[in-house]
């Protein structure tokens, strides 16, 4: 296997026995991150939403931050997974890994649009107030999209991470890429094809997921940049 | 032959509000009654519980005990039955806002949205207006500050001038019947500042109800028609320009508008290219602008101009602006 001919043989050869499962791999990652960040940014809003103006409120999602920001991912996975049906919850491994990975990320998602809030001028939301316009309204047309810039970058941040911490789900038997690859690794004794292809995909979409993040950025900034 | 009154009642009435800031009393006691298209210039030292003042007015601040009547109905507070004070409803307050403009420091626009979109958000989703309508009117109103090929700029791409005369048309496209500027002018350039309060003196003169808070004198006492001088959470004197400016009864009011006077001038020696634009603006012929700089003089020339016009252009010359 010396010859540039013999490694894309190899590699042909290795897609054609383990493609399938790697592809399938692959959607299960991105449709499990898709809906959990998706469930994790809506509870974050939420989570802060209700916790704003009312200090009861707040100390008790407050708990569900605190909690869920500082306890390992895979504890919250086992917990979920293999503990709930000590407390009558039987869930699949696929809904149990969403449901844990969008409880997880709801808790970071929460302080980034805390911190959204808190960057909005008070004067601006004064401002509003005085021209009599709804809350609801100044949510809406003031607020989220003047703090929306700003909580790009974390978001994207936050997206890529939990990307990444997606691989714990194959701990607890969720058939996303990790678990395939590992699957591969164990069945056919191969190990580097499928690490570096796993490690590569990672990586790719956390790109793709920076490069969004970017091009959304500048588009929702624009009225900072132009010129006099 | 008894003088004719007509007795019109206060679109305003302040009755012994009092406020505090944790332990800092900073509002104590404002009786305050305010008529039809007045302007009315708070003046005093920082601190004095002037913005505070205005900014209750509108409920932007909530205040301890006293009643602010606008139209003669109460804001932020109505009495249960056994006399306690209980909170309005929010959606009240808001409905009540919309009869007061207010301005403020720092414009405080939307950076997010351009000129015409500042002004119109509100006509839309207050007022129900459609976006055609509603786009119309704020055209109008940019155009009547003078802004009228800026309606899609960003606040960014505005000077302080501008953005605050946009602020200014924002306000104004409500139709309020009160308007509440909040040192409307301080934190502009000096030579921005004949702008805004040019746009001001123009609404004065189509008999807006106003009430500046403002360390513009020259406006002030060229402008109003009620100056109330706070100090220290109290109104010390209130009267006409005239009154205040030449004949304070309160010496702590006399001492602080001297060292006012004193100050213009010497701001007005150093800075001719100001002073230079500001008679542009008010297209003040040069000889009324000589020699009366900050003198006690001023009185006579005013009364040698009895017109309107030119009582508010003495106001600026008595501090020789």
């Amino acid at each position: 296997m010396d010859m540039p001919a013999d490694i894309v043989i190899h590699w042909a050869d290795f897609f054609r026995q383990h493609g399938a499962d790697l592809a399938l791999g692959l959607w299960t990652t991105l449709h499990i991150c898709a809906v959990a960040v998706s469930a994790g940014i809506l509870l974050g809003f939420m989570v802060e939403i209700l916790s704003r103006n009312h200090i009861l409120r707040r100390r008790i999602l407050r708990v569900y931050i605190e909690i869920f920001r500082g306890t390992p991912l895979l504890v919250q996975l086992y917990l979920l997974y293999f503990g709930g049906p000590a407390f009558g919850l039987s869930l699949e491994a696929d809904t149990a890994g969403t449901v844990g990975l969008a409880l997880y990320a709801g808790a970071y998602f929460a302080e980034i649009f805390r911190a959204g809030f808190l960057s909005i001028p008070a004067g601006h939301l004064e401002a509003a107030h005085s021209l009599g316009i709804s809350p609801l309204r100044i949510l809406w047309r003031i607020e989220l999209p003047q703090m929306a810039g700003l909580i790009v970058p974390p978001s994207v941040n936050q997206i890529i991470t939990l990307m990444k911490d997606s691989a714990v789900l194959s701990i607890i038997t969720v058939t996303e890429m990790t678990k395939q690859s590992t699957r591969i690794m164990n069945e056919s004794f191969i190990i580097v094809e499928p690490l570096c292809l796993l490690a590569l995909s990672y990586w790719l979409l956390s790109s793709l997921a920076g490069w969004a993040g970017r091009c959304l950025e500048i588009r929702l900034t624009r009225h900072r940049s132009l010129k006099k | 032959m008894a003088p004719i009154t007509v007795h019109t009642p206060p679109v305003l009435q302040l009755r012994d509000v009092h406020k505090h800031f944790g332990d800092v009393h900073v509002l104590k006691g404002i009786n305050l009654e305010i008529f039809p298209s007045q302007v009315v210039c708070l003046i005093g030292p920082s601190g004095s519980g002037k913005s505070t003042l205005l900014r209750c007015i509108n409920f932007l601040e909530e205040y301890d005990c006293g009643e602010v009547l606008i139209f003669g109905e109460r804001i932020g507070y109505s009495t249960s039955y056994d006399g306690r004070r209980v909170p309005m409803p929010k959606e009240h307050i808001r409905v009540m806002r919309r009869d007061l403009g207010m301005v403020f420091q720092h414009f405080n626009l939307w950076p997010h949205m351009t000129a015409v979109e500042n002004v119109s958000e509100a006509v839309r989703s207050v007022k129900k207006k459609n976006i055609t309508e509603a786009l119309r009117i704020s055209r109008d109103m940019l155009a009547k500050v003078g802004l009228a090929d800026m309606e899609n700029r960003y606040p960014a791409q505005l000077s302080g001038g501008q953005q605050q005369r946009v602020a200014i048309a924002r306000a104004l496209a409500m139709e309020p019947r009160i308007m509440l500027f909040d040192e409307p002018t301080s934190s502009l350039d000096p030579e921005l500042v004949g702008d805004v309060l040019d746009v001001m003196q123009s609404l004065a003169g189509e008999g807006m109800t106003m009430i500046v808070v403002t360390h513009e004198m020259g406006f002030a006492a060229g402008v109003a028609d009620l100056i109330v001088f706070m100090e220290d959470g109290r109104i010390l004197e209130q009267g006409t320009p005239d009154r205040i400016f030449h004949n304070a009864e309160n010496r702590r009011v006399r001492a602080f508008l001297q060292s006012y006077g004193r100050r213009e001038k010497n701001a007005g020696k150093a800075h001719t290219a100001t002073n230079s634009h500001n008679k542009g603006v008010c297209n003040e012929p040069t000889d009324h602008h000589s020699g009366a700089a900050g003198s006690r003089g001023c009185p006579q020339k005013r009364t040698a101009h009895q017109n309107h016009q030119h009582a508010r252009h003495a106001g600026r010359r008595y501090l020789g602006l």
